[in-house]
């Protein structure tokens, strides 16, 4: 760098000229890309490109309409769609929480779904009102290092977390989407109260705070805690990666209740979108035989279309006892912020 | 750092408009903010609350801490490559500036899985020690450690550069008068220093304000981490603004505070370097400077490039697809937004430098407001304005380079004004006054002589726009892949040994780019004087 700027070698005049032009081509290249044209959708992606990319492009493949994707974190993208306003280029929200697309659609932010759509699954798995759909089923789990302890030793719901043998031996995500999901449908279940005695008894066994699901399960396989709370489908990932050795597995309280409770990824379209059409299009999409089938082998979650199978290494729906439960009362999500900053949990 | 005569002299009107403009980019996240804050009532809600106080306090203790920290590390580590014959130093001279490159989130879950209560330094010592857990590294030791191991770099590099330009006689005339080698330190060169230890401190400090990556992986509850909890728990924009405004306050204390430590220490003597400094030998000493070494490259470096091999290692095929384009794409951005950022600080600093007064003491504050905020906060504040006031701008490369130049503009600031402090303002009056133009005398006459502090400008923002993560997602144009969103895609999915290649990528990336920066052969200095 430092020849750049010595006169003696090269004049510094050409050289600042030349970056300068540089830049400036490349910038007005830059401003001259993105524009959509009309048989275009603009879908704003908090799932991972590895899953969606594959799937994003056979739906181009088949209704030939080009697909415009931004992939970003759930929360970020759905804020970002708040800061957008009316001029949001998004026609697409495809989330992985039922929270944020609760907080999209309580802002207004989500236009009805046609019956459709909506019908393809069952009714727990959709917003009440038809604004949003879900695509696939995440279950909440007990995580446990195989180890340390055997399935016997877990407790039968989340309650038996607060007896002291657990003192120093759990981990949970207070800060994560999920957790904070399943404290709602604590708190709609059981009451503000209980779910007070419930956070409280399990912060007196001083359970180590994680920040997402991937840390969980690394401290757990670590032996760092030995039992953690989280989502089922992350084992499977890290099978792939490590291999069957991986010293942790995932069970679903017997006893069910909150902590059976089974959240969703999906999508609505937002209302300011330019193609509706297109973007209800890609939705249907998402629930077709096809694509639950490659959710399901890929990513290890529940298909929410009836009659596709889950995963035979998952276990299946039937074998766990989800709260009865409308997914779309979850959007509470500010009171279980307000309770876990009382008790101390974040 | 004026000379009295100077004051009376004002700033050009092309150099005043340049000022304004820059005041005016900056002030764009702290418009936005005030807007949610206050009309949300963000701002109040956040003022009531008693849990605000505790989040401060760590906020600064750990910001004071990472700030003193980092100085005390990169002094002697800057003092061993440039003035000692430490051996290796050409090659540590590039590997101790690399840290700034590692994303703190990488950095933080590799110290996290190696000194974590079980974790590999736990495992390898239970067999000796019988020890089943380690002290507990969470909270602030942790937070500490990571921190003050990706910003000692800023210290590092400025007083490196300092190194360069000192005027070796001074030294010399003290040890002719007899003063040993602790007081020649202390009372020479030391307060010759004290302008680069500073401006390096500063960036650390504003640094570890806006760290999310460290501070949560580590579970310190500061200010960006509420603000993240907030808008990531809640969407709740305006109860974030009203915390992301403390934390704009924040910035400013800690800008006034490193103000005051420079009155204290005084202006620093002409630093025209009259001949080549001496050279210390280390003798039996130089196996602590080359375990020093050892000992910050190993959590630092060695240790993340070490977990990164090992995933990369059970990695499937196909890992790697796609990184080469991505880092064409992060190479672009970057560049683009090292020579807009450095270019935008040129301006700050002739007016803060050359013509001290209230009005450049506030665009120098403004200009730091970004820095100080997490690129959450930035990228959302911009979101806001391209939409609204320039749409056409919106999700291009311009905006992204925009708002890189926002964040990271101190880290150009920083350098070009340490280089221009020095220099006087009279070689341009020659010019002037031999009828060279404006284009003429500022292209061969004041930015050779800033040459120094625009390669470290350039240079560090360089490095940290390579791992810009938030911004980049959400102002990329769409489909713009680079290679920090190749690696939180790849993290996010569990994709294990995607996000190691990436990652390693990334580091070689940025290892080859410092060895050209900064060759230690030839210190940087200007090439006329």
């Amino acid at each position: 760098m430092k020849s750049i700027f010595n006169i003696r070698k090269r004049p510094a005049a050409t050289v600042a000229a030349k970056l300068g032009a540089v830049a400036i081509v490349l910038v007005a290249v830059g401003g001259c890309t993105g524009r959509a044209n009309p048989e275009t959708v603009t879908i704003y992606c908090g799932r991972g490109e590895s899953l969606v990319g594959p799937v994003v492009e056979a739906f181009q493949e088949e209704t030939g309409i080009q697909v415009e994707i931004r992939y970003g974190g759930t929360a970020d993208l759905a804020a970002q769609i708040l800061e957008e306003g009316d001029q949001s280029p998004a026609d697409v929200y495809y989330g992985q929480d039922a929270g944020a697309l609760g907080q999209l659609a309580a802002e207004g932010r989500l236009s009805p779904l046609p019956a459709s759509i909506l019908d393809r699954v069952p009714a727990g798995f959709r917003d009440p009102s038809g604004r949003w759909v879900g695509t696939t089923g995440r279950a909440r789990v007990f995580v446990y290092n195989t180890e340390l302890l055997t399935p016997e030793d877990l407790p039968d719901t989340i309650h038996g977390l607060t007896d002291p043998r657990w003192q120093g031996r759990i981990g949970w995500a207070p800060t994560n989407g999920s957790f904070q999901a399943f404290v709602t449908a604590l708190r709609l279940l059981e009451g503000e109260e209980a779910a007070r005695a419930w956070l409280e008894g399990v912060l007196a066994n001083e359970p180590v705070a994680y920040p997402n699901n991937t840390a969980i399960y690394q401290a757990v396989a670590d032996g760092e805690v030995e039992l953690a709370l989280s989502n089922h489908y992350y084992l499977f990932r890290f099978l792939v990666q490590q291999g069957p050795e991986f010293p942790a597995r995932t069970v679903s309280p017997a006893g069910g209740g909150a902590g059976g409770l089974i959240n969703i990824s999906g999508g609505g379209v937002v209302n300011t979108a330019a193609n509706p059409e297109a973007a209800e299009r890609f939705l249907a999409y998402l629930l077709t035989e096809a694509v639950q089938e490659r959710f399901a082998r890929e990513t290890f979650e529940y298909p929410l279309v009836p009659g596709v199978a889950t995963d035979p290494a998952v276990a299946p729906l039937s074998e766990i006892n989800p709260p009865d439960l409308e997914l779309g009362n979850l959007d509470d999500l500010r009171g279980t912020l307000d309770l876990l900053r009382e008790v101390g949990a974040i | 750092m004026s000379i009295p005569a100077l004051r009376i002299r004002l700033p050009s009107r092309r150099l005043r408009a340049a000022g304004i403009l820059v005041a005016a980019m900056c002030l764009l996240p702290l418009l936005y903010l005030a807007g949610r804050a206050i009309a949300g009532g963000g701002l109040f809600d956040v003022l009531l609350r008693e849990r605000s106080l505790g989040i401060a306090g760590r906020t600064f203790l750990l910001t004071a801490a990472v700030a003193v920290g980092s100085a005390g590390l990169g002094l002697p580590l800057a003092w061993l490559t440039a003035r000692t014959d430490l051996p290796g130093r050409r090659i540590l001279t590039g590997l101790l500036a690399l840290p700034l490159a590692v994303p703190s989130y990488v950095a933080a879950f590799t110290v996290a899985t190696a000194l974590g209560p079980r974790g590999l330094l736990q495992r390898a010592l239970e067999p000796f020690s019988g020890w089943e857990r380690l002290p507990e590294i969470y909270g602030f030791p942790g937070a500490f450690l990571v921190l003050i191991l990706l910003n000692y770099p800023y210290v590092y590099l400025a007083v490196r550069a300092r190194f360069a330009v000192l005027d070796a006689s001074l030294e010399d005339a003290a040890r002719v008068l007899g003063a040993g080698r602790w007081r020649r330190f202390r009372r020479v060169t030391l307060p010759l220093l004290s302008t680069a230890l500073l401006s390096g401190g500063l960036l650390a400090a504003l640094y570890t304000l806006s760290d999310f990556g460290a501070v949560s992986l580590l579970r310190y509850e500061t200010f960006t981490w509420a603000i993240y909890n907030q808008m990531r728990g809640s969407l709740d924009r305006h109860t974030a603004a009203g915390l992301a405004l403390l934390l704009v306050f924040a910035t400013l204390l800690v800008l006034a505070a490193a103000r005051r430590f420079e009155t204290a220490s005084g202006p620093s003597p002409g630093a025209a370097q009259s001949r080549p400094p001496r050279v210390h030998a280390l003798g039996g000493w130089k196996w602590a400077g080359m375990l020093l070494c050892f000992l910050v490259l190993l959590p630092a470096l060695v240790l993340p490039v070490g977990v990164c091999l090992y995933w990369l290692f059970q990695a499937p095929a196909g890992a790697g697809a796609g990184l080469v384009a991505a880092l064409g794409r992060t190479g672009l951005v970057s560049l683009l937004a090292a020579v807009a950022t450095t270019a935008l600080a040129i301006p700050v600093a002739f007016l803060t430098v050359r013509f001290p007064s209230r009005r450049s003491s506030a665009l120098r504050a403004i200009s730091h407001i970004g820095f100080g905020l997490p690129g959450l906060v930035v990228g959302l504040s911009l979101v806001f304005f391209a939409v609204n006031m320039a749409p056409f701008l919106y999700q291009t490369l311009a905006l992204l380079v925009f708002a890189y130049a926002v964040h990271m503009l101190p880290q150009a600031i920083a350098p070009v004004e340490a280089t221009l402090g020095p220099l006087s303002p009279r070689l341009d009056d020659a010019a002037r006054s031999l009828g060279a133009r404006w284009i003429r005398r500022h292209l061969r006459i004041t930015l050779p002589l800033l040459a120094p502090g625009l390669t470290s400008g350039l240079a560090l923002v360089f490095l940290t726009s390579v791992k810009e993560l938030p911004a980049t997602l959400m102002l990329a144009p769409t489909g713009y892949t680079t290679l920090a969103t190749t690696v939180w895609s790849a993290a996010e999915n569990v994709e294990l040994g995607r996000a190691a290649a990436a990652s390693l990528v990334l580091l070689v990336f940025c290892a080859v780019t410092l060895l050209v920066v900064l060759r230690p052969g030839r210190p940087l200095r200007p090439a006329v004087r």
